[in-house]
Parts: C-alpha cells; structure tokens; sequence
C-alpha cells in the first residue's frame, strides 16, 4: 500500500539514485529532474484537456438528451484528439490589420501561464513539483497575469469585439480576484501555512468545506469568474461578442486559447479541491487519486453550472462581486478569526 | 363612419389632413402602404388597421393616386410626422416603385442595395442582370 | 489634463454575419463603452425580389414561393395567400379543408414559437434550454412531415383547399407528440423562466409601451406582450377559428420577458386549438379544384392572417390574366424590426441581443 501511494517518489528516487551512480554532478541532476517534472507537467496537462473535453462534450449531452461524440475510439473517446489535430492542420489566419507582436505573443504567454499553474499543484504527499512556502500566494499571482494575456489578444487583434471582450475580461478578473482570494485566507488561518501539501495535510481529520462553506461558495463562484466560465463568460461571449478576445484566432493559435481555457478549469478546480476537499488526504487509495478524484468532481461542478445557467450581465456581476462578495468574503475572515480564538481559548480552558 | 363606407379616396393634398383626422379617432393604425403601377398613373393603397367596434377588427382603405409626369418622380407628401410606422413603409415605397414622399428626412433605399439603380417594381424595369454581376462574370473583378 | 476621463463614442456593426442578428440582419449602433447611442437598422441583405418574381408566375406557380417569406412558418404564409387568391375569386373552401388548414396552421405556429423559445435562450447562453426546445420541435416537424410531406417549406394549402388529407392514425400520433411537447416545455420552463439570471437579464428590459407598439404598427405575439389584445383569430375570426375555445394569452409589461413568455402561453393555446380541431374534423371533400390557367376577375384582393409574427397581408390585384397584376406582402417582422433603432438606446449590447431575440424576426420575411 505504501509502496503504491509513494510510486512516484520512489521512482524519481531511483531516477536520481541512477543519475548519482553514473556520476553526475548534482546541479545537472537537479536540471534533468527539473525537465523530467516539466514533461511530466506538459503529458498531464495535454492528457487532462483531451479528456476534460470529451467529458464536457458526454456531460452536456447527457445533460441535454442527446449523445455526444460516439464515433470516433471507443465512446468517441479519441474526437478530442481528432479536432486537437485538424487544428494543428488548420492555417493560422492573421488579419493584416493587428499588432502583430501582441498578436503573436498573446497564446503563447497564456498556454505559459496555464503550464506554470500546474507546476504548484500538490498531486500527492510531496508530490509538488514546486514545492514553495508561499505556494498559495504565488498560485494566484501567476494566474492573474493571464489577464494580461487576454487583453493583449483583444487589443493586438485590431477589432472592436475582441478589444470589448479584452475590456470584460480586465474588470471581472480583477474584480474577482478580491474575493477569490479573501476566500484563501480563511483556509490559510485554519492551516496556519499556506504551502499547499500542509493545507492539504492539515485537513487529515475534518475537510475545510465543513468549516469553510462560505468560503467554499465565494471561491466557486469567484473562481467561475476568474476562469471565465459560464455564467459569467461574458469575456467571450459567442452571442454578442462573437468569442470576444479570440475571436481573431484560428488554427493552433486558436487551440492554445481553448486548451488553456479548459486546462485552467483543471487547475482551478484541482485548488478548490486542494483548499477545501483535502487534497489527497484520504483513506486506503494513495494520495494522487484520491486528488484527482477530488478535482473532477469539482470540475464536474463547474461544468454542471455551465450547462445550467444563462449568461450573466456585466453590470450585474460586478454589482454582484462587489456588493456581495466581497463583504461576504470578508465577514467569512472575521468569523474565522473569532472561531479559531474561541476553540484556542475553550481548549485551554478545558485542560 | 365604421358603418358606412370601408374606402375613401383623396387626392394628394388631402391626405396628411385625412390620416391625421383618421388617426385622432383613436383606434386605426397605419397597417400597410401598397403602391401599384398602373399605366398612367400609380395608385396607393393605404391600408389602416381599426381595432375598435366591439371587438371586431377591420381594414380601412385610403386610396391616392400619384400622377406620372413625364421624367420626373412621382411625389407624395410622407405621413412620418402621423405614424412613426410610415417610415420604413414609406422607404420601401421609394425603393421598389421610385414615389418621393415630401417632407421628410432619411428617404432612402431599404431593401435594394445603396447603389442599385432603377425602381424594381415598376412595369418598365427591365430584369436583367445587373451591371455588377455581369462584369464579375466577364473576367474583371468589380 | 483634465480631471475627468475623456471617452470617446464609437461605431459597432453588429451584423449582417453575427451570431445573435438571427439572419442577417445588421445594425449600425453607436456606442459609448458598451451602452448604445443610437442605432440604425440595416436591413434587404436576403431581398429575393419575391415581390417581382411573383409578377411573372401564374397564381398557382407562385405559391410555393411564399413559404420562402418566413421560413419557420411556412404554412401559415401559403394560407395567407391561398385566403387572399379565395377572396380574389371567389372560391369556396370545403369545410374539411378549413379544419385541416387549422391543424397544420397550430402546428407550424407551435414549431415556429418553439423556435424563438430555443433561440432566445440560446441568446443568453442558456444551451440546455435551446436543445429542450428544439428536441420538442422536432417531433412537431414530424407531425408536419406526415401530413404535408416537408418540415420547413410546407406547400400544403393552396387556393381552394389543401392537397392530401391526414395519414392514417395520425390522431394517436399527435396524442403522443403533445404529451411529450407538455412535458417538454414543463422542464424548460422551470429551467429557463424561473432562473433568477434569466429574469434578471430579461425582466424590465427593451420595454415597449403600447402607444408606441401601436405607433409603430406592431402586431403578433409582441404587440400582445405590450398590454393589446390583438388576434386576428378572435377579433376577426376567419376560417373555423370561431368554432373553437381557445384564448388570447395578454401580458401587460412589454419586456424582454413578457415577449418570451408569451411565446410559452401561445404554444398552450395551440395544442387545445390543434385538439379540438381533431375531434371536430367532419368529413368531405379536400379541394375546389382550380383550372390550371386560372384567372380570376381583374380587382383586387387583400388576405389577411394572423401569423405566428403577427399579422401578415397579402395585397394582390388581378387584370385579368393568369398572372397577378401585382402582389404584395404586408409583413409583421418587416414593422416589428422597425422599433428596435427607437428602443435601443440606452441598452447595452447585452441587452440589445436579448431585446433582438424577443422580437423574434425572421429575415426572410423581412427582406422578402
């Protein structure tokens, strides 16, 4: 059992055990590590959108009574990665009139950020790829700044709809990233820490949802925001933007845009899952499935609300975030600061 | 008058004065405007919709004739300042049949293309291909 | 520098290639951030000449033309115009024709609603309601499919009657259909109507008063949305319409929503007429056949019928010959569209594609 929960552990140690074997010298072996996580990193992620989108795809038809992709590998299991290649076939089409620099930049830098993300995540008892004290906080600060990417698709693109979409998506993901991560701190007060793998840990008895359900519900609608996702997609908005930011994009340029999208949905939900599911605490099966457990039902969530909702308006959802959000996020601190205070005060005094 | 006659017909000059009159009734809308293309004049039906007398809905005619004169356009005076529904009515009158309606601003195409030349419904124009198309056809991009 | 930000209008063409402009439809707003100034419609982007081509057919070669006008209802156009050519000549309708032109007529209605229903939603990003409510239409085009041969462009009335008479056992059909539309429309509505971000984006929004609906000469479903009763099969019943118990469903806000639920109400409406319709059907002839050079007297002639968009006209004048003189279409889209640059300011685009949605147009019958 304990063998199967640390599998990876003992195989990276075999790998490093071999490298130190051959001689050599520890900075290189530090190096191939690095590269071995990063390829690691970059087969979960494409694997994880292949198969996030077939499930969307089977999800929404179930949803809707219909059948979804069937044709294409067993329960049309391969149509992802069917459409992944008929994009990379397809042409890049650039108008002439963008920015060609922003232009070109933008997917690149957002698929960068989406990859980065992953790096944080604890998918096991110390199996974070980076393992940092601060983990949280820089979590959230790199994905914030895929909103610079987004607003330089909507400026570089030259077209009043991708510059409107860039325009949303600035104001809601700034604005919910307030909450968002007033929401964190809550959780970080419990756990004292705000390394994910002691998060994670620190939750061994009672998860953070049953101390935490404020936070939890301000953290999954900030976090819809955040990923754009309906119903507060209005940064792309197919009816009234026409896609919005990337409306301009095609072909692999295009792809970058839609995997990043779904593969942040992965690493947000793998957070939320992170913050307020335990992690991979869990009892019997070894740490990471019980984290990827944990993370698709939290993605089959937001996918559920997707398929639920209609779109949300701008001026609504601001008034909302600001109205009702962020108070509630930060009566929800102040809660947690009085309740951790009385349980201090009570378990002493029961002593 | 709901009893009596369902038709009247004006001559230009009265119209403006008679829809106005029509319209303080109280429960005609402006329905419809028709225009026909007879041979020496062109006749315009001005449909109006009566929502009054118990329940019972029905149409009431106004007809006006627009006399042909030579080269020039036939010409109307508009019905915009009556009913705002007169003007795309109106725009479309002028697009497909050539009657300039007096008196109003923005008459101009609605359904035909900005540049399309010519009054479609009209008995005399000629169907053909248009000078566009045909270019693009004959090799040199328009 | 100033103290204040400076902002600048811009120009937006929403359309005639856009998602939510329901064809093609274009609308040139002015806007400031994403509120609207102004707005001008521009519309004849599907102008087919109908109105010409009709001036070199025969009557009956015509016909099928006119479901071309408004493609999601398409019987109800080729009834309009079959009525106005029976007034042209004086041609009576044997009754079990009449009860067969109301059937598919409130079947075409119901397909036709449906429709708007799904795209509306779809407008707001509601998806699972767009395909409730395309799943319903479908087994509505399956009933149309049985008794007209076609799903869309149905030429199954024609002046003096209609051509084929019911498949066998359509009666059990239809029973089953309207029990599944029931609860078809039952989930939708619980999932669409009563969501708080669906009322929130459609309750108080694109309203238009009845003075102005009536200014504008709005008909249909919209006007009756706006607080007016005005329905042709009540007012002025034509066909069998006054044989039947059904009722005028009226909503008094004139909103985004009371045009969208109004839409819902109707569907209701139809089944029962469509239900009494079947159990009253008499036997007897289909069809007062016409010549096939048919010419009826020189005059003219002016159908009226209510559509599923409102009241459509068909104006046709005879000299006599076998082709008209002359044929016009009144249509209810072409003057609902013509309030959207009244009402549009003030709107944000949101609100503007909602507003659009509710008033349901169809380009075809715009543009004709």
């Amino acid at each position: 059992m304990q063998t199967l929960n640390d599998l990876f552990l003992i195989v990276s140690g075999l790998l490093r055990g071999a490298m130190g074997s051959w001689g050599f010298a520890p900075g290189l072996t530090d190096a191939i590590m690095a590269l071995v996580s990063f390829v690691a990193i970059a087969a979960l992620v494409t694997v994880n959108i292949i198969v996030i989108l077939w499930v969307d795809r089977r999800f929404a038809a179930f949803f809707q009574e219909r059948l979804g992709p069937n044709r294409v590998g067993p329960f049309g299991l391969l149509q992802s990665i069917n459409d992944a290649v008929k994009l990379i076939g397809k042409e890049s089409i650039m108008p002439a009139a963008v920015d060609k620099r922003v232009y070109k930049f933008a997917p690149v830098l957002i698929f960068t950020v989406t990859i980065v993300l992953y790096g944080f995540l604890p998918y096991g008892k110390g199996l974070a790829p980076i393992d940092m004290g601060a983990g949280l906080l820089f979590f959230v600060a790199v994905s914030s700044t895929s909103t610079i990417a987004i607003l330089m698709a909507g400026w570089g693109s030259n077209n009043k709809y991708s510059l409107l979409g860039g325009m949303r998506t600035v104001a809601q993901v700034i604005s919910y990233e307030i909450p968002l991560a007033f929401s964190m701190i809550g959780v970080v007060m419990l756990s004292g820490s705000m390394n994910l793998g002691s998060i994670s840990a620190a939750q061994h008895t009672l998860w953070n949802i049953i101390l935490q359900p404020i936070a939890f519900f301000v953290f999954i609608v900030a976090s819809l925001a955040e990923l754009t996702r309906s119903p507060f997609d209005m940064t792309e908005a197919e009816q009234e933007l026409i896609a919005g930011y990337h409306t301009e994009y095609s072909g692999m340029r295009f792809a970058l845009f839609f995997m990043a999208e779904y593969a942040n949905l992965f690493s947000v939900a793998a957070l939320g899952a992170t913050l307020f599911l335990g992690g991979w605490e869990g009892p019997l099966l070894p740490g990471y499935l019980w984290f990827i457990g944990k993370t698709w039902a939290m993605v089959l969530v937001i996918l559920w609300l997707r398929w639920s909702f209609p779109r949300a308006r701008v001026d609504k959802m601001m008034k909302f975030n600001w109205k009702v959000l962020i108070p509630l996020s930060i009566a929800n601190i102040l809660l947690t600061g009085v309740g951790i205070k009385l349980y201090q005060y009570f378990s002493t005094v029961g002593r | 008058m709901r009893e009596g006659a369902r038709e009247i017909a004006v001559s230009a000059a009265e119209l403006v004065a008679t829809m106005a009159a029509l319209k303080a009734l109280g429960d005609f809308i402006l329905f419809d405007i028709v225009a026909v293309d007879r041979p020496e004049r062109y006749e315009l039906t001005y449909r109006l919709l009566d929502r009054g007398g118990e329940g019972r809905v029905g149409f009431f005619t106004v007809r006006v004739s627009a006399e042909k004169s030579g080269a020039d356009e036939p010409s109307l005076p508009s019905l915009v300042g009556v009913w705002k529904a007169a003007d795309v009515l109106e725009r479309e009158v002028w697009d497909l049949m050539g009657i300039r309606f007096e008196g109003r601003a923005g008459l101009k195409r609605i359904l035909c293309m900005d540049d399309f030349e010519g009054h479609p419904l009209r008995k005399d124009f000629v169907v053909r291909r248009t000078p566009r198309f045909a270019e693009a056809q004959e090799g040199g991009r328009p | 520098m100033s103290d204040t930000l400076e902002t600048q209008e811009y120009s937006l063409n929403l359309g005639p290639q856009h998602p939510s402009t329901h064809g093609v439809y274009h609308a040139r707003l002015r806007l400031d951030g994403e509120t609207i100034v102004s707005c001008e419609n521009v519309i004849g982007y599907l102008h087919r000449g109908m109105e010409k081509l009709a001036e070199s057919r025969t009557y009956a070669q015509f016909a099928p033309f006119t479901s071309r006008f408004d493609y999601l209802s398409g019987a109800l156009n080729t009834w309009g115009y079959a009525m106005a050519l029976e007034k042209l000549g004086g041609v009576a309708v044997p009754e079990r024709a009449e009860y067969l032109r109301v059937i598919v007529g409130e079947l075409q209605r119901i397909a036709s609603h449906l429709v708007m229903l799904a795209s509306m939603v779809i407008d707001l990003n509601a998806v699972t309601g767009w395909m409730y409510a395309f799943t319903a239409r479908e087994g509505i085009l399956d009933l149309l499919e049985a008794v007209t041969g076609s799903r869309m462009t149905i030429n199954y009335i024609v002046a003096g009657g209609v051509i084929e008479d019911l498949p066998s056992e359509f009666e059990s059909k239809v029973k089953r259909t309207f029990e599944d539309l029931r609860s078809r429309l039952a989930d939708f509505d619980r999932l669409v109507s009563g969501n708080e971000i669906f009322q929130g984006r459609t309750k108080g929004i694109g309203v238009i008063e009845s003075g102005t609906a009536l200014e504008f000469g709005m008909t249909g479903p919209n006007l009756r949305a706006s607080g007016v009763g005005l329905d042709l099969r009540k007012d002025a019943p034509y066909s069998v319409y006054d044989r039947i118990d059904f009722e005028v469903p009226i909503l008094r806000g004139g909103d985004t929503f009371d045009r969208y639920y109004i839409h819902l109400l109707e569907i209701h409406q139809s089944v029962r007429i469509v239900e009494q319709a079947l159990d009253g059907l008499p036997s007897g002839p289909l069809r007062t056949k016409l010549p096939k050079a048919w010419k009826p007297a020189a005059g003219e002639a002016f159908g009226t019928i209510e559509s599923t968009r409102g009241i459509q006209g068909y104006h046709i004048v005879s000299d006599g010959s076998e082709r008209p003189y002359r044929m016009h279409l009144r249509s209810p889209a072409f003057a609902n569209i013509a309030i959207v640059p009244e009402i549009a300011p003030g709107l944000t685009i949101q609100d503007f594609v909602a507003t659009l949605a509710s008033l349901d147009i169809v380009l075809g019958e715009i543009d004709r």
